[in-house]
Parts: C-alpha cells; structure tokens; sequence
C-alpha cells in the first residue's frame, strides 16, 4: 500500500492557510482600521442632509398686530451635473421665475453640482417648476419675511438676510429669541436622488422662534411718520426724526425717521435711509440742552426760582463773546425766563454758578456720554468730552447745548427724565415675548435712577410750560392741554470738525399734560429752511403729540404751576 | 392499608401472549395500512384547525395591513391638506396684515370720501 503525499497536503494546507489568512488580514484592515472611513466615504454617496429652517418668529406691536412675519417658500436650485439640456430647461423656467434666459443658462452649465437660481419663491410658483419635471431642478423650503406695513417703523424693525438671519435693527438685536433653531432631516438615496426603501431616513423638527410684542403703537408710529414727512417738505429739510416715549415705562411709542425705505425691498435702498438715525445718529442739541443746566443749578442750589439776574444780550467767556439770538437791553429775568426766552446769556450765568465737574456730572446723570440701554445695533453714545478736557469756553458751549453731541434718543430721554419727577428710565422697544397660550411674558423693567429731586423736576416742568405758554415755544400750544417743552437750534459742525456750517437742526422737545405726562415727543428737523426750531419744530411736535393723546384718550389735565411758586416739599 | 377487593395480579397489566411461531402472521402491507388510516382519521381535526388558523391569521394580517395602509393614506392626505390650510391661513394672516395697516386704512378711508380732521376737537377741560 503506498503511502499518502503527507508532505504534498501539508504544503497544500500550508499555502491555502497563508492565502486565507492573508485575506482575513486584508479583511481586518478594511473593516477594523478603515471601516469608519469607508463607512463615511460610502455615506457621503447616498446620505443627503437636508436643512429644515426654523419659522422666524413674528414681530407685534404693543396691540398684538403683526408687523414682521414669516411666510413658507422655495428656493429654486439646480444640479447641472443632472441637467440634460440647459437651454431647453432655460426657456421653460425663464418665464415662470422672471428670470433672463441667459442668466438661468449660465447656472444651469456652471462647473457645480449646486447652483441656486431663485431664492424665495412663492409656493405656486415652486410647484409649477416641480410639474415640469426637469431633471436636475428641485426646491428647498426657505421662509420668506415679510413686512406687512412696507415702510413703517422699517429703520426700527430692520430686516433680515437671503439665510434668513437678522441683519439690521431689531430683526438684529433680538436674532437668538427670532430665529429658533433649525432642524435637519437625513435620508438615504440612490444614485437618482430617490430614497432608498428601508434605508436611513431621521428628522430632527426645526424649533420655531419666538414672537416679540414691541413698545411700539403702529397707528402713533405711522401718524409720526406721516407728519415728519409733511413737515420736511413744507421746511425744506433733508430729512429728521420723531421719537415718542411713554415717561413712567420707558416705552417708545413711536420712532420715526426719515427719509426711509421699504423693508421688503431693503436691497433696493439706500443705506443712509436705512439708519434708525434717532438712535444712531449723534447732533448738537443746542437750547433743547438747557433744560440740564436749570435743573443741575436748581438741584445744586445755586439758584432760587424767584430769583433775578442781570442778564445783557452777550457775554464773553474765555477768548470768545457769546450773543443772544436777538439783541436786547439788558434786563433782569428769572430762571423761568431765561428758559422761556430760551437765553444763551443767562443759562451761561446760572451754569457759571454752577463748576465744571458738577455740570459734567448731570449731563452724565441724564445719560450723556453713554449708550442709552435701549441696545439697539450701532447706538452712539455721542460726545461728551472728559471734564479735563473741557476748554475755557466748555462753561459757555455746553450749557447751551453746543461742543457736545447727543442722539435723539437720548435727549427725549432727559425730557422723559424731568416728565417722570426725576428719575430716569432707560427706554425700551421690546415688551416681552409671546408664552405658550399667547400670553405675553413681559421682561424686566428697565432700571430706573434718580437724577434730581421731584421738586427741581416740578420746578423744570413748570418752567418748560411756561416757555410753551409765553415764550419759545407758542406754536406747539395744543388746545386744552397743558404743554411742557423748549426749542432748540443748533448749527451743523463741519465734517472736518473744524468750526460750523451754515446749516442748522431745529428741535422740539416736550411732553403733555404738563401736570401728568402721558407722552414725552421729540420733533427734530435736519437743515430746515426756517431755522429756528419753534417755528420749524414746534408745528411737527403739536400734530404728533396732538394725535398721540386723542389716541391714548389722555385726559387734558390741570394747568402746571409756572415757577416762583412756593414748592411743597 | 386495605387491599381492593380484586387481586394484586389482577391490576398488573397482562403481557400479551407470545406470538406462537404457527400462528399466522397479517401482510405488512395490511398492517401499515390500518394504522395509517387510524392516525389519518386522528389528524384532519388537527389540519383543519391548524388550516383554520392560517387563514384566519393570514386573514387578520391582511386587513390589518390594509387599515394601516388606509391610515396611511388618511395620515398623508390629513397632513397635506393640513399644510395646505397652514400655508393659507399665512397667507391670509399676511393678507389681514396688510389691509390693516394705517396706510391702508386711511387709503380706504379717502376712497369712502372721509377727509382728515384739521383740527382735533377736545370735549371737556379748561380752555386756555
């Protein structure tokens, strides 16, 4: 019997051990070491992330009517890759998305596998192009926003991007409670785009965001902006702001400012129109600023409301004479005048009373020099330099409101300050969000901090009426109601800040009932062709605030005490 | 313990006797057949439940499937039809929006023939 090739089988099973355990090897190597990038390469092949936007959150006014919403629509994309015939596909989209056919032709052959070819489209619309069947051609969900009053409150509101994200004012600052969160859906596909039957299909649902009620009233906002419009053409100004502050929350009622634009069409528009320039814009408030020096020498003590002074038609400080704006004798005249007749000489005599650094001091307190708190994106804080860097003649400019710089805001901010008894409040927008159920959840007040005492406030306030009453300020006389404000003008520095210009701001600034204020207005006009602010101003701040009392059914109130008068402590 | 009344031997089963070697001995075949037959008899109640069951299971699932189907299609049009009512009520919301808007308002209000007020008149308070 012959014996077996045991020597030939153990080579054979040698040989078929080496093979298989050189494939196993393999195998481990392709599986173990590099699975996870196998497994990721293959994934990028046939897993498609899709992004589902997140609703944006509305915008209310302060009576729940929508002034910013979101509305479901498409964007139109391509995959060239996928298109069969870019003309043909071309001139049967070209109609429908308002497109030239030329432009859609150069996406459609675009070395790209993703190219975009419109964004926002109306629903209809979208479904349309998806009748077509096209190859190569789907949509994507992308909200649109939409401003349902175009122009009104634009500069306030602001706008939002093509990605849906904020981009300017409140639609800005308010992005992270706005915009939610987005979600994702992951799906399986085949090399034809079309989900692969029991293959990997997960959704994470966007998260939409939350509704904002505003402080603003829209039928105020729109009557600020209709009288501001009427009042630059019929002054000939370039543009202005009108900003309307309840004085016991801080709430701005309405913050107009012109010329403006239309939200929905912000790409077409200019970028100075889109300024909310009551916030971001700083000026020199002129005689609007004398109010600070009453009130800082009245809570100094450095001079009694009965008291008279001397006061002639110019007087020189440092190296420099400073005039009336209309010569007179010399005469004696109260505080109450000087405010009234709006008189550079004697609020220059009362601030000499006063020193340097108390008076920087109140025009800090009143918010000088710092941003306001409302938070709005881009808000100055204005100019106000170190005490230590005052000039001899700062004493003379800055109680009568020049060398300095403020914004709107913040001067009706210091009228809001003397209307609520001295204690000032930082303005406000928003009011709170919209809860589960609709119930608005207000934020926290804002903070509050006294700056002078009830009595200088009274003193102040009847010395502001009186300037409506007999002095300054006539035009802005409402029938009935009591009227506390003072004018303002100020010539326009030049843009090297080298000296003034012959251009001129007028300003109104006042609040109503004198006695119990409802509505603190300021009316400011750039460039008017009347310059001075009460016969400018005045007429823009009567209509506004006019409307805004008969919209709030104020009551008209009593008559304020116009100061001497024997204040009770 | 008492004893039944039978024997011990009579409880303990009875071996059958040994088949005598002379006796005559039935077919296999025959055999078979007997038994075959009594196990056939013994099993149609078993296959016709069990074929019952089948049916009856096969049955169930069917229209079980066929409700799920139906819910289905109900769930897909219910959810279309509620995007659909989503994206009009939007659409209407934005619409409402718009018409209320005080520009809009007040274009209406000319349209209507009402003209603006010059000057507002306040009832009550003091006269200046």
């Amino acid at each position: 019997m012959p014996r077996p090739p045991s020597g030939r089988l153990v080579a054979l099973f040698g040989t078929l051990a080496l093979a298989l355990g050189g494939v196993g090897a393999r195998l481990v190597l392709l599986q173990v070491r590099d699975g996870r990038a196998y497994d990721s390469l293959a994934a990028d092949q046939r897993v498609r992330r899709i992004a589902l936007p997140a609703e944006r959150g509305t915008l209310y006014d302060r009576s729940m009517h929508e002034l910013a919403l979101s509305l479901p629509a498409k964007a139109i994309y391509a995959d060239p890759a996928l298109v069969v015939d870019a003309e043909v596909t071309a001139s049967r989209l070209a109609p429908l998305l308002d497109i030239p056919q030329a432009r859609l032709v150069r996406a459609l052959t675009a070395p790209s596998r993703f190219e975009y070819l419109a964004r926002r489209v109306d629903l209809d619309v979208a479904a349309r192009i998806e009748d077509l069947g096209l190859l190569g051609i789907s949509s994507l969900d992308e909200p649109t926003r939409r401003y349902p009053g175009g122009r009104l409150a634009a500069q306030v509101l602001g706008f939002v991007g093509l990605d849906g994200s904020g981009l300017a004012g409140l639609e800005l600052q308010y992005e992270d409670i706005l915009a939610g969160r987005s979600g994702e859906m992951v799906v399986e596909q085949d090399p034809d785009g079309l989900p692969i039957p029991q293959g990997l299909r997960r959704t994470v649902r966007p998260r939409r965001g939350r509704d904002l009620v505003l402080t603003l009233d829209k039928d105020i906002q729109f009557q600020a902006e209709r009288a501001l419009a009427d009042a630059i053409r019929r002054n000939g100004a370039i543009g202005g702001t009108v900003i309307v502050l309840d004085p016991e929350t801080g709430d701005v009622l309405a913050m107009a400012t012109e010329p403006g634009f239309d939200a929905n069409e912000f790409g077409s528009a200019r970028p100075e129109a889109t300024r909310n320039r009551g916030v971001t814009d700083a000026y020199e408030p002129g005689s609007v600023n004398k109010v600070i020096t009453a009130a800082a020498a009245l809570e100094e003590g450095v001079i009694t409301p009965g008291e008279r002074m001397v006061v002639p038609d110019r007087i020189q400080v440092a190296d420099r004479v400073f005039h009336e704006s209309h010569p007179h004798p010399t005469m004696a005249m109260t505080l109450t005048d000087v405010i009234a007749q709006s008189s550079n000489v004697g609020t220059i005599m009362t601030a000499d009373r006063l020193d340097s650094g108390p008076l920087d001091a109140y025009l800090r307190a009143f918010g000088f020099g710092r941003e306001t708190g409302i938070g709005f994106p881009g808000e100055s804080d204005g100019i106000l330099m170190a005490v230590e860097d005052w000039w001899g003649t700062s004493m003379a400019t800055i109680p009568i409101g020049q060398g300095i710089a403020v914004t709107p805001l913040q001067m009706a901010s210091v009228y809001a300050t003397i209307a609520s008894g001295g204690v000032r409040m930082a303005p406000r927008l928003v009011r709170g969000t919209v809860g589960p159920g609709g119930t608005v959840v207000e934020l926290p007040p804002p903070a509050r901090e006294r700056v002078v005492s009830p009595r200088t406030a009274r003193l102040v306030t009847g010395m502001l009426a009186h300037a409506v009453d007999a002095g300054t300020g006539r035009d802005a006389q409402l029938p009935r109601y009591w009227v506390a404000g003072k004018t303002g003008t100020a010539r326009k520095p030049l843009e090297d800040a080298r000296g003034y210009s012959d251009q001129y701001v007028a300003s109104f600034i006042g609040f109503a009932p004198a006695r119990d204020p409802a509505v603190v207005v300021a009316a400011i006009l750039d460039e008017p062709d009347t310059v001075y602010g009460g016969v400018a101003s005045a007429p823009l701040f009567r209509e506004v605030t006019q409307f805004a009392l008969a919209h709030l059914r104020v009551s008209t109130g009593e008559r304020p005490r116009i100061p001497p008068f024997v204040v009770e402590e | 313990m008492a004893l039944p009344a039978r024997r011990a031997h009579e409880l303990v089963p009875s071996r059958p006797a040994p088949r005598s070697p002379l006796a005559p001995v039935p077919p296999r075949g025959e055999r078979r057949y007997r038994r075959r037959g009594r196990s056939r008899a013994r099993r149609v109640p078993f296959l016709l439940f069990s074929a019952l069951l089948v049916v009856g299971v096969l049955l169930i699932l069917t229209t079980a499937q066929a409700l799920v189907a139906q819910d289905a299609f109900r769930l897909s049009k219910l959810t279309t039809t509620a995007d659909r009512i989503r994206i009009e009520n939007d659409v209407l919301r934005l619409q409402v929006a718009e018409l209320s808007t005080p520009d809009r308002v007040a274009e209406a209000a000319r349209a209507a023939g009402l003209v603006r007020y010059r000057e507002l008149v306040v009832l009550g308070g003091r006269d200046r």
